[in-house]
């Protein structure tokens, strides 16, 4: 009998330290005081998390050739078409490029959008569940600061930097919830908020119900927040939800970044 | 078995859940391993093992999470001791029904608490704007449940041998003492 109290007491004990001290790291944590100690806690293991990412991708990507093997000469032929019209394409935004700066010069037009941008490695995900956030090997001691726009190649948003420590950053997916971007689309110029959904996918709310949006336009970033350059490329839109009770409509997007093969980003540093 | 070796256990299988969880996710779904980890220590070594492994692999796991740090380790702490108290009450300890309730109490009570803690923390201006809806988060904690039975399984198993090698070596370390005690050497 007094063995179980004792075993009881014991338990006790050890379950309200440990309590009081995750308590503790939670409050000074959320008063700021806490961040020091963990940019010390990540840098230190920042050299065995590389290491560890770096294998797990090299198993993954072992393994996906096998699994698409059947897939590639089908999605080779794809690309193939996708890449000639897209040269087309290039050499016809140059021209248009060109035309552009002439004109920009005439009037006495300021140049913008030109950004810095650093490359960033991900190596490693947030673990909880309902969130879409990600972790990046650079932080303030590499120039990456808070709220950061963060793409992928080609100039594709995929989210923006959340916290930055001193060796690593924390970034916020734009499918995730909490992330809410002004958008616009790029041939009717309807503007609206993109709102990520659960990491499933986007949805633009709040476009003017005498706008126009339709299935296949592109939306990009309006650079009105000030936060994202303007024209970043978020996504297609695949359907429009409409009512005429409502003053707004909806369309759901369909974002242009592969958040499942995210391995090497780019945080915009700095942007005009 | 040597708080160091305890540790480094526990700091690897929360590197595993940050790094692999990308690969192996389905439909954003990932098991938690760290939580099922610590279930299985806490069923096979006792109590208090199971309390120190949520402890630390809450520490490791708070250092990547967006969410104010503590809120995992508070929630790992609270999901081992409530499952502890659970286990063995409904079956024999070891047993499949046993660990599938510990399981199930494990990954409702850690995601309801956790989900307590970031409405809090949200309420109180803690979490830097982020939060949590409750009515995905739900349906996302059942199929996490599937994930983390299928591996609570595999660790169960792993972690009951070395257990049983750990006690091995233990009382053979004991051993020449006992025996110089009774003469025999």
């Amino acid at each position: 009998m007094i063995n179980a109290v004792k075993t009881v007491k014991s338990r006790f004990t050890l379950v309200v330290t440990v309590t009081i001290v995750a308590v503790i790291l939670f409050i000074l944590y959320g008063l700021g005081l806490f961040l020091p100690v963990q940019s010390f806690g990540l840098a230190v293991i920042k050299p065995v998390q590389k290491v560890v990412n770096n294998v797990f991708r090299e198993v993954a990507d072992f393994f996906s050739v096998f699994s698409s093997i059947g897939e590639l000469d089908e999605e080779n032929q794809k690309l193939k078409l996708e890449l000639d019209s897209l040269k087309s394409q290039n050499a016809r935004l140059k021209e248009f490029e060109n035309e552009n700066k002439v004109l920009r010069e005439q009037l006495g037009f300021e140049g913008h959008d030109n950004f810095k941008q650093s490359p960033v490695f991900v190596i490693g995900r947030d673990p909880n569940l309902d969130i879409n956030a990600i972790m990046i090997d650079k932080g303030k001691k590499n120039g990456v600061e808070k709220d950061m726009p963060v793409i992928a190649s080609s100039g594709i948003l995929v989210g923006y930097v959340f916290e930055a420590y001193d060796d690593y950053s924390k970034v916020l997916l734009i499918t995730d919830k909490n992330s809410v971007i002004n958008a616009v689309v790029q041939d009717t110029r309807a503007t609206g908020n993109i709102k990520g959904q659960h990491g499933i996918g986007l949805l633009m709310e709040s476009i003017p119900q005498n706008e126009s949006v339709k299935e296949g336009d592109t939306v990009v970033t309006s650079g009105l927040s000030g936060q994202f350059p303007k024209g970043l490329l978020i996504g297609k839109v695949e359907s429009v939800q409409e009512s005429q009770n409502q003053l707004f409509k909806e369309a759901r997007v369909s974002p242009s970044a592969d958040f499942e093969q995210l391995e090497i980003c780019f945080v915009i540093t700095s942007f005009k | 078995m040597r708080l160091w070796i305890s540790i480094l256990i526990v700091f690897f299988i929360s590197l595993f859940q940050i790094t692999l969880t990308e690969y192996i996710s389905i439909s954003g779904i990932f098991p938690n391993l760290v939580l099922v980890l610590a279930l299985v220590w806490c069923v096979v070594r006792g109590f208090r093992q199971g309390v120190i492994w949520a402890f630390t692999g809450g520490l490791f796991l708070d250092l990547f999470s967006i969410y104010p740090f503590g809120a995992i380790t508070l929630s790992l702490i609270f999901a081992v001791v409530v499952s502890s108290l659970i286990n063995g009450k409904f079956a024999e300890k070891s047993s499949f029904l046993s660990i599938f309730v510990t399981c199930f109490a494990a990954t409702i009570f850690y995601n309801i608490f956790f989900y307590s803690l970031a409405s809090l923390s949200h309420l109180i201006g803690f979490s830097g704007g982020i939060s949590l809806q409750f009515s995905h988060l739900a349906n996302s904690m059942f199929l996490q449940f599937i994930y983390n039975l299928a591996f609570i399984f595999i660790f169960y198993y792993l972690f009951l041998r070395f257990s049983e090698w750990l006690k091995r070596r233990e009382h053979n370390s004991r051993m020449p003492y006992k025996s110089l005690r009774n003469g025999s050497i």
